[in-house]
């Protein structure tokens, strides 16, 4: 150094610096990914980004990097970079979606009308295209507002109860046929330290929603909350004999779509999802096999709760065409990747009715007992059900089935905050 | 949500800079060089936002933060009409009249018996202080997945088992009675006591010897007296920050409430044990309902800064010791 560092050179520099770090630290774009795919060929002149929550099967990354590249070969303008978002999925994407940077692409479970509204999302028939009629409609309706559909399915995900054969004939246990045989099975086979059910880590999780619908009452008519009525009070204080039971297993180390309890004998049914089918086999071999929730009672009904995933297309996109070019070309003619996706790493049901039709490995096993359920019992959760709407329920619900409220007091209440709610959803 | 960082505990005997008002601009250049960075991040990032969340209070801002739907107070009145919202704010009430008083209690005693140490206070000083360096999360997950797992091989479980109990107990689902709180106190007390331990330590060493040897010399010779009418008088100003901070981060609880409570993918934990804080988080990124989220974002501020200026009024926070 020809000179000692004055006083004025060091403040400058250290504005310098800070400035520096402020704008380089401005500029790290997605910093909750937790692995990213680099686009592929640098001669793109779109980039769009793709999210996805963290799905729990090997290889599924390495899948969707994969498709990405595909397309982007197959279309050498269009870049596409994959963000594996672990963790609590659903809050990053609606904060990041607030922003002119959030994700081009990003997959979620509903699609509300604020969603809408907030443009949040795109409408998505002409994505769908003519290939629209080949979709499971049942699937596609809680998507639909104001005649227009806002997603594309990429997964069906029903789910049900899990149990282990040898389990049930070792306690001269049958598959029930009704919620009161169900809870005597899962209370005889409560032994040891192994329990009879789990369903959550709370102990009730989503039994509170679905042995109601087993009861015949979906908690929800279209604009109308309908959960203040005695069937519902029915079917929760028979949950709550359940839980005071202790015949379920609460507070394991993974919760319930994992089908970790189940394969290490913490208990001997587990309410999951048709995803846990191969790890599963794996795992037990064909010492598994699963049933539908059993209808409550005489009038009742079975139920296989039918979840998934679906995409959309930030409303908010620069490159909205792009986008969409990107969502249809991978989930409505890449059959191939779709197939792949449903069925190479967890079993989901593909959406397109010919893709899921020619399946086969749905059509071997417990898969196919599942298969079978959903074709009888498969039940779509309402659309408005919304996070928002059902908060007053899953809150009643703990406090009948956890502390002896009054269930009918309890619901009563709920069911007006929830309706109050309901009625600040805008129409479309 | 993340600790504040630790005002150093007042040491009394303000010093009043000279009154020299000679126009001295450079230094006053440097002055303004080296803090603007600081300042225009804080503003920029702090103030603003803070400001701009009051706006969006007034709005209904679903799905967008955008400013210009205004209504008034409405949120306010969904919020504080919400049982969910004021059944938090018991909650939180509650956790914070438990977990201060027992925080500062074991804290103070941890820094007096450590103090009182012949050898080996740098050991046991460092001990304590350990689990302050450990993040919220991770201590949740500790507790929740190996302490208190409700299965029959978590360290509680066992240890009842050892005790004749052979019913395995789910510690976080068991909401009556609330065996929750066991798990969520704990986890707390270990991870923040050693860190106000500190601050009484640092408190303790500064109160002058001789006052205990003229103590001794005057006959006081239990060390309860000795604790009493000195070292505890002495520790006022650290005591009353100790509070402050306690107070703050009390009704500031999230992490371990959210970590334990949760189950990441299937939203938030249920009715019980849920803060303020969780709450606006599920109204805010659950629900997209921003507006509600901010306004309960400055209905919590005004609770903690009530309880401050309360805790302040009756410990005579700012009061020097001279006059005290």
């Amino acid at each position: 150094m020809h000179r000692p560092l004055t006083r004025r050179g060091l403040l400058k520099g250290s504005v310098l610096f800070v400035a520096g770090a402020a704008v380089s630290a401005c500029s790290t774009g997605d910093p909750l990914a937790k692995g990213t795919a680099a686009p592929a060929g640098s001669g793109a002149k779109i980039t769009l980004t793709h999210w996805y929550h963290e799905y729990g099967e090997e290889g599924t990354q390495q899948a969707a990097m994969k498709y990405a590249a595909d397309f982007t070969k197959a279309n050498p303008d269009i870049a596409v970079k994959v963000s594996w978002i672990p963790g609590d999925y659903a809050t990053k994407w609606t904060a990041a979606v607030l922003t002119p940077d959030g994700p081009d692409v990003y997959e979620v479970n509903d699609v509300s009308p604020n969603m809408v509204k907030a443009g949040q999302v795109t409408a998505m028939d002409d994505v769908l295209g003519a290939e629209k009629a080949d979709f499971n409609p049942k699937v596609l309706a809680p998507y639909t507002w104001g005649g227009q559909v806002y997603a594309v399915p990429m997964i069906v995900d029903p789910m049900l109860v899990f149990y282990r054969k040898s389990l049930f004939a070792k306690a001269g246990v049958g598959v029930p046929t009704s919620f009161a045989e169900f809870a005597a099975a899962a209370r005889k086979l409560t032994q040891g330290k192994q329990k009879g059910l789990f369903v959550g880590n709370d102990g009730v999780g989503p039994l509170g929603q679905m042995v109601p619908w087993s009861n015949g009452n979906l908690l929800i008519d279209d604009r109308d909350i309908t959960y203040d009525d005695p069937k519902v009070v029915e079917a929760l204080t028979a949950v709550k004999d359940l839980y005071d039971a202790k015949a379920t297993l609460q507070g394991y180390s993974t919760d319930w779509w994992d089908p970790g309890a189940l394969i290490n004998g913490a208990a001997a049914m587990q309410w999951v999802g048709l995803w846990a089918v191969p790890g599963l086999t794996e795992a037990l071999g064909d010492d598994f096999d699963a049933f539908a929730l059993p209808p409550f009672g005489p009038g009742g009904q079975a139920v296989v709760n039918m979840g998934g995933w679906v995409q959309v297309v930030n409303g908010k996109s620069r490159n909205l065409e792009a986008a969409k070019k990107y969502v249809r070309w991978l989930w409505v003619e890449n059959t191939a990747a779709q197939t792949d996706w449903s069925l190479a790493y967890g079993f989901h049901i593909p959406p397109r009715n010919s893709a899921a039709a020619k399946a086969d490995k749905l059509n071997t096993g417990p898969a196919k007992t599942v298969m079978d359920a959903v074709a009888a019992h498969g039940i779509k959760q309402p659309a408005l059900w919304t996070a928002e709407v059902r908060q007053p329920y899953t809150d009643a619900v703990t406090a009948i089935v956890k502390k002896d409220a009054d269930a009918e007091k309890t619901l009563a209440e709920a069911a007006e905050r929830s309706q109050d709610i309901l009625d600040k959803v805008p129409v479309l | 949500m993340t600790t504040a960082a630790p005002p150093r505990p007042a040491t009394g005997r303000p010093r009043r800079a000279p009154g020299r008002r000679a126009a001295r601009w450079p230094a006053w250049r440097a002055f303004l060089l080296l803090t603007l960075p600081m300042v225009a991040g804080l503003f920029l990032f702090k103030y603003v936002a803070i400001g701009w969340g009051f706006l969006l209070s007034f709005n209904d801002a679903r799905g967008t933060i955008a400013l210009g739907d205004w209504n008034g107070l409405e949120n306010y009145r969904r919020l504080l009409g919400d049982p969910a919202f004021t059944r938090s704010l018991v909650t939180i009430l509650l956790f914070t009249l438990f977990i201060v008083p027992v925080t500062f209690a074991l804290a103070l005693g941890l820094a007096v018996l450590v103090n009182r140490l012949r050898g080996g206070r740098a050991f046991f000083r460092t001990t304590f202080f350990i689990p302050a360096a450990v993040s919220y999360v991770v201590g949740a997950l500790v507790w929740k997945m190996s302490l208190f797992s409700g299965t029959p091989s978590g360290v509680a479980n066992s240890l009842a088992y050892l005790l004749g109990y052979e019913e395995s107990i789910g510690w976080v689902a068991t909401v009556d009675p609330p065996l929750y709180w066991i798990v969520l106190v704990t986890v707390r007390l270990w991870l923040q006591t050693g860190f106000y331990m500190i601050l009484f330590l640092a408190g303790i060493q500064q109160i002058p010897a001789q006052l205990y040897e003229a103590a001794r010399v005057d006959g006081a010779e239990s060390e309860a007296r000795l604790f009493r009418h000195i070292t505890w008088p002495m520790l006022r100003n650290t005591s009353v920050a100790v509070v402050l901070l306690l107070i703050i981060n009390a009704f500031q609880a999230f992490d371990e409430f959210y970590n334990i409570l949760a189950s990441n993918l299937s939203g938030l934990g249920g009715a019980d044990g849920r803060t303020p804080l969780i709450y606006l988080f599920q109204t805010a990124l659950g629900e997209q309902n921003y507006g509600a989220g901010s306004a309960g974002a400055f209905v919590v501020t005004v609770l903690i800064v009530v309880f401050t200026l309360l805790q302040g009024r009756f410990a005579g926070f700012g009061r020097s010791e001279e006059e005290g």
